[in-house]
């Protein structure tokens, strides 16, 4: 990757500004759209986006952290968590699939198939009950069955990972090896500078689908009590719903904890677009972008 | 430089190679011919170890490189290949191609594998098209660039596979151009080919295989003028119909 011929950096500006020309239009659209749709949800459901008591009571109170700020924080911690080491599993298992040795084939398969088909909160709770085995002396024992448990999300988008890099490593033809191979590259040498840098660009586009997937799944460490932007919007729901005459704020949170997932996320899957643009290839593209 | 002794190949019960005995010498250009399944191709994948031979020796300058303590990348890094089906790295431009082997390889620094990699590309008459990726060339040109990725690595020899079966008929020409300018330069040259024309007035010898064996072995026109085996002779008529 990053081997590119020479003229690509004029043709990205192009693109670029083709882009930013294109969403400058649609800026406006889409603004328009939000503020029509939220003025029509504050009067069916009678909140208003400014209330000041509800801001200071989720996000900015007077002494400490607000809850928000805590549960985003959260958020990016457990992703940060999860994402390399579903990368690490889903690339290291993806690749074991494809091998001839059926001592790494034949486990990874029966672990990627389990993962698969086993609901990942489930997984959270096992984790979070029998990891403790696991966690290193000295470690605060809440923390450290908390951080399994984000392992153990790791491990089943990893699962996932693992069919997307298998699927891209089987899409480089056998001709591309074998021409590296003539050339007098190492094993190892074909599969960088061959094998993986045209894998890669063929995953890029399912990658930062599951990407994406991953920031939700970080919502299900909730389950074990874990502190992320689901966990306090649970913890602000039932202390909302307790106090009298805040009704009105059960709608706010939600939507609130929902457009920060959906920026999130939206930030990632443009991220590897860009990506993806960075690296395109003519003749490359594969099916999946 | 190249001897093969007796060599043997089976793919499962499919006895592909049966005991060939092959001699190449320095500056030679031999065409391997015969019809199509009588392991020519896997003759020439043997060669560069491509493909494990089961029984026989392969020397290259009197070193026995079916062993196991010989690393097959060296075998190749001295024994250049291209292939029928081009197999361009669709990743990299034309001149990432060439200059991939030297610096990943080679480990030739950025700049003298660049220079080393324009001045094979003009060679092989694409000074034009340094930056454009396979997808963006002509069969014939990709074929001429796997030349120059051939070449890049300083070969002894070079094996060529079928090099113009994948082309079509106008692109033909392009890539004998550039085989034969590069046997008359003295490289040494297998090539397994179809091109009657090519085996005629470039080869040094040409050697024709039927079901896995050399029969026989001579100068293109001896061979062309009067086989005497049976099946090159019934191959011949058949070509020169």
């Amino acid at each position: 990757m990053g081997e590119r011929g020479r003229g690509g950096g004029a043709g990205r500006t192009g693109t670029l500004a083709r882009v930013a020309g294109r969403s400058g239009l649609r800026v406006a659209e889409i603004a328009l759209a939000v503020a029509a749709t939220l003025a029509a949800l504050q009067w069916a459901f009678r909140f208003s986006i400014f209330d000041p008591g509800f801001w200071s009571a989720f996000a900015l109170p007077a002494q400490g952290q607000g809850l928000l700020v805590r549960g985003l924080v959260g958020t990016l911690q457990f992703t940060a968590i999860v994402i390399p080491t579903g990368l690490a599993f889903g690339f290291f298992w993806g690749w074991c699939r494809m091998t001839r040795w059926r001592v790494l084939s034949w486990p990874s398969t029966v672990i990627v198939e389990f993962l698969r088909g086993v609901p990942p909160v489930i997984l959270v709770i096992f984790a979070y009950f029998f990891g403790t085995a696991f966690i290193p002396r000295g470690l605060d024992p809440f923390a450290g069955a908390v951080l399994i448990a984000a392992l153990a999300v790791g491990l089943h988008t990893g699962a996932y990972q693992a069919e997307i890099f298998r699927a891209g490593f089987q899409s480089v033809p056998r001709g591309q090896v074998e021409a590296g191979q003539a050339l007098g590259m190492s094993p190892w040498q074909v599969m960088r500078h061959v094998v993986l840098a045209q894998a890669m660009r063929l995953s890029l586009p399912p990658l930062g689908n599951e990407f994406s997937n991953v920031i939700k799944d970080t919502a299900l460490l909730a389950a074990i009590g874990a502190t992320e932007l689901f966990g306090i919007g649970l913890e602000f729901n039932s202390r909302a719903v307790t106090e009298p005459g805040h009704a009105s704020w059960l709608f706010l949170v939600w939507l609130t904890i929902a457009m920060v997932y959906f920026v999130l996320n939206f930030a990632v899957t443009r991220g590897v677009r860009v990506l993806e643009r960075r690296v395109r290839v003519p003749g490359l593209e594969g099916a999946a972008a | 430089m190249i001897r093969v002794e007796g060599l043997h190949k089976w793919f499962g019960e499919n006895h592909v190679l049966r005991g060939v005995d092959l001699e190449v010498k320095k500056g030679e250009v031999v065409v391997v011919l015969g019809p199509s399944g009588s392991g020519k191709s896997t003759l020439l994948r043997c060669i560069n170890l491509l493909v494990e031979p089961d029984e026989g020796a392969i020397f290259l300058d009197g070193v026995r490189v079916n062993d196991r303590r010989i690393r097959p990348e060296w075998v190749r890094q001295q024994v250049g290949m291209v292939f029928q089906s081009f197999n361009l790295f669709a990743h990299l431009t034309a001149l990432k191609n060439v200059t991939v082997g030297l610096n990943k390889v080679k480990k030739m620094g950025a700049a003298e594998a660049d220079r080393r990699g324009r001045e094979l590309l003009a060679r092989v008459g694409l000074s034009d098209k340094l930056g454009a990726y396979p997808a963006q060339l002509s069969g014939g040109q990709q074929q001429r660039v796997s030349i120059a990725r051939a070449l890049a690595m300083e070969p002894k020899a070079v094996l060529f596979d079928e090099p113009t079966s994948a082309l079509d008929p106008e692109y033909i020409r392009e890539v004998l151009d550039v085989m034969s300018a590069l046997a008359s330069e003295g490289m040494t040259m297998v090539v397994v080919t179809h091109e009657m024309g090519f085996a005629r007035n470039v080869a040094t010898r040409v050697a024709f295989m039927s079901e896995g064996e050399i029969l026989e072995s001579g100068t293109p026109s001896e061979f062309f003028s009067s086989p005497k085996h049976e099946r090159a002779r019934a191959f011949v008529d058949k070509i020169l119909q």
